[in-house]
């Protein structure tokens, strides 16, 4: 039993996004995560030196366009965020991910094949230091196909070329280091009093998970839907921060969730005498490609916790 | 027959397979029975899999080649000893190839697994879950003392003795990486109380590789965990592929098979079996909030390679 691994690594790579210029530094993941990511599809490539490869684009009606190479699959993210919330649908597909190559199918829904070039002046090296690790940025362009069509076409593209970059590391650089009040700040976070509500569906290798967090300060909703369709995975992931949105009753045995935008509607938690307990009501989300994507109903198991 | 098979198993042997994995210290069937007492057995944690993909393959080995079968082979013995008790179903052909395993963890205690008589020119090969062998990565621990495997295990009985590991050995990028597409271990075991190799005493499954992933499997095992105990052998029989983990797509490796099972800790390495005799995956993980599905390494060249190198190992 263990825990999942992909919605970590995309939150992980969602949380720097928020702050890189993702159109210059796709896929750039901090330090936390395994630095060496190499495909396994078609001929093995040289360990080293590691690399993360990819770029970014506009990709209309408030959405961005990532794709990215993470160890063997080609990922290819659609996010939209704005202040407090953010969602995402990320389409895994194994193909070709060398520095200077990006290939693979996503489904019916599209494809890339796109070589990397340096750019004609200059040698586009620039060198960051994120995390403790210094990063070495190849800056150029990628140029052949790609073509991605969402479901329902909520996003379409057709390109013959975009801007992106190699990174690679190259040793470690001097940490940002925390203040003391910083420090104090995250312990005492740690220990703050936090309700949670989780709950969860499946169905084969089909997952809909639901988290929300509620301290003193602020409540979290953390919403994710995984699914494989052959040989494409998709994952879906939602967030919103908001100062209320989840209640519970003195007894412990009712909860409502009404989280904010891209969540719409309420969940009701509710614990019977008998222990049996129920997620219901016409709470749902909007992930890109899927909206009013429902996260109630009698499939959810469903866990509540309350600090005393 | 005979040279038919052993010709098959050498043709199927992998060019370039290499002796590697590691020896393990002689140990006596009789006292590998004797040590694991029933106490001993009672006290096996599940062994589970403790850094899911912690590190990330260098290099390849996922690529899939030509589909490879092995067949399988019955026990010589039709008729059990009168030195081992009888026991039901699990003794049963067919079933009395998977077995359960157990291994010392030192001052961690013990742990447990499952695992299949696989055939092989040396008659004592038993397939389980990598992460029953060693715990994965550059640094990964083999977890080699006391390793035995106990074949049709029910309730305290080994109606065909117990079979102390004398070589065991895991994927290359098993070891390597720790990647969970790559979690197949293999053993070559010794031989029981009786003086029987694994194969004279339970008989071994085939194995194939490089097939569809779309195949119908039975899925054995020895679940520990509640609401199972580990006392016997259960069977998920005729249970379709549904599909990859989504985590499967991150890391090196061919993806993984799913199928409907709802195993638990001690099933990993349980064998998967195809076409009533052939074995085509190995059971890896579940997840803590829902034990259905069971997670599957696909069998491709790495475990194509791994099998050549047990089945030269003298």
């Amino acid at each position: 039993m263990r825990k999942r691994v992909a919605i970590l690594v995309l939150l992980a790579s969602l949380l720097v996004a928020g702050d890189a210029r993702a159109a210059e530094i796709p896929g750039l993941l901090p330090a936390l995560l395994p630095p060496r990511l190499l495909t396994e599809v078609g001929k093995p490539v040289p360990p080293a030196p590691p690399f993360r490869s990819g770029f970014a684009v506009d990709g209309g009606h408030h959405y961005q366009v990532r794709v990215f190479t993470f160890g063997s699959a080609v990922i290819l993210e659609v996010l939209r965020k704005s202040d407090g919330h953010l969602s995402v649908s990320a389409y895994l597909a194994r193909g070709v991910a060398t520095p200077h190559r990006l290939q693979a199918t996503f489904g019916n829904l599209g494809k890339i094949s796109m070589r990397f070039r340096p750019p004609r002046r200059g040698d586009g090296v620039r060198s960051v230091c994120r995390f403790g690790e210094r990063l070495t940025q190849h800056r150029g362009s990628y140029v052949g196909h790609f073509d991605f069509k969402g479901e329902d076409g909520y996003v379409s593209l057709d390109l013959h070329r975009a801007k992106g970059s190699i990174v690679t590391p190259a040793g470690r650089c001097r940490r940002h280091h925390l203040t003391q009040a910083q420090i104090e700040k995250f312990i005492e976070s740690l220990f703050e009093p936090v309700s949670a509500l989780f709950t969860s569906a499946r169905e084969g290798v089909t997952t809909t998970t639901l988290l929300s967090l509620k301290s003193k300060s602020r409540t979290v909703f953390l919403a994710s839907h995984e699914e494989t369709h052959g040989r494409l995975a998709i994952i879906r992931i939602a967030t919103a921060r908001a100062p209320k949105g989840f209640r519970v009753d003195e007894t412990v045995t009712r909860a409502a969730l009404s989280p904010p935008a891209p969540f719409h509607g309420t969940g009701h938690y509710r614990a019977e005498p008998d222990g049996a307990t129920s997620w219901t009501g016409n709470l749902s989300v909007n992930f890109p490609g899927a909206p009013r994507f429902p996260l109630a109903g009698r499939d959810f198991k469903v866990l509540l916790e309350v600090p005393f | 027959m005979a040279l038919l098979l052993l010709s098959l198993v050498l043709c199927a042997v992998p060019a370039g397979a290499v002796a590697s994995g590691v020896r393990v210290p002689a140990t006596s069937a009789g006292e590998a029975g004797r040590f694991w007492s029933a106490g001993r057995i009672r006290e096996a944690k599940p062994l589970e899999v403790t850094s899911p993909s912690a590190v990330l393959a260098r290099r390849g080995g996922g690529e899939r080649g030509a589909p490879r079968r092995i067949a399988g082979v019955a026990p010589r013995r039709a008729d059990f000893g009168a030195d081992f008790e009888q026991v039901a179903d699990p003794a049963a052909p067919g079933f009395r190839i998977h077995g359960a395993v157990f291994v010392s963890l030192g001052i961690f205690g013990y742990g447990r697994c499952s695992g299949t008589a696989v055939h092989s020119g040396n008659q004592s090969v038993v397939f389980t879950a990598a992460h029953c062998i060693n715990s994965g990565g550059r640094r990964g621990r083999w977890e080699k003392d006391r390793w035995t495997f106990i074949p049709a295990y029910r309730y305290g009985q080994r109606p065909f003795g117990a079979f102390p590991a004398r070589w065991l050995d895991t994927t290359r990028q098993w070891r390597m990486s720790g990647s969970e597409n790559f979690d197949v271990g293999a053993a070559v075991v010794g031989r029981n109380q009786r003086g029987e190799t694994l194969e004279e005493a339970v008989g071994g499954a085939g194995i194939a590789w490089n097939l569809k992933p779309q195949q119908t499997f039975d899925v054995h095992g020895y679940p520990a965990e509640e609401p199972f105990d580990g006392e016997t052998q259960r069977i998920c029989p005729a249970t379709p592929f549904i599909g990859h983990d989504p985590d499967s797509f991150l890391f090196p490796g061919p993806l993984n098979l799913a199928v409907t099972c709802e195993v638990n800790g001690g099933a990993s390495g349980g064998g998967w079996i195809i076409e009533g005799e052939t074995l085509n995956s190995v059971t890896n993980y579940g997840y803590f909030d829902d034990t259905s599905p069971d997670f599957g390494a696909y069998f491709g060249n790495e475990v194509a390679r791994l099998y050549g190198r047990a089945a030269r190992v003298k």
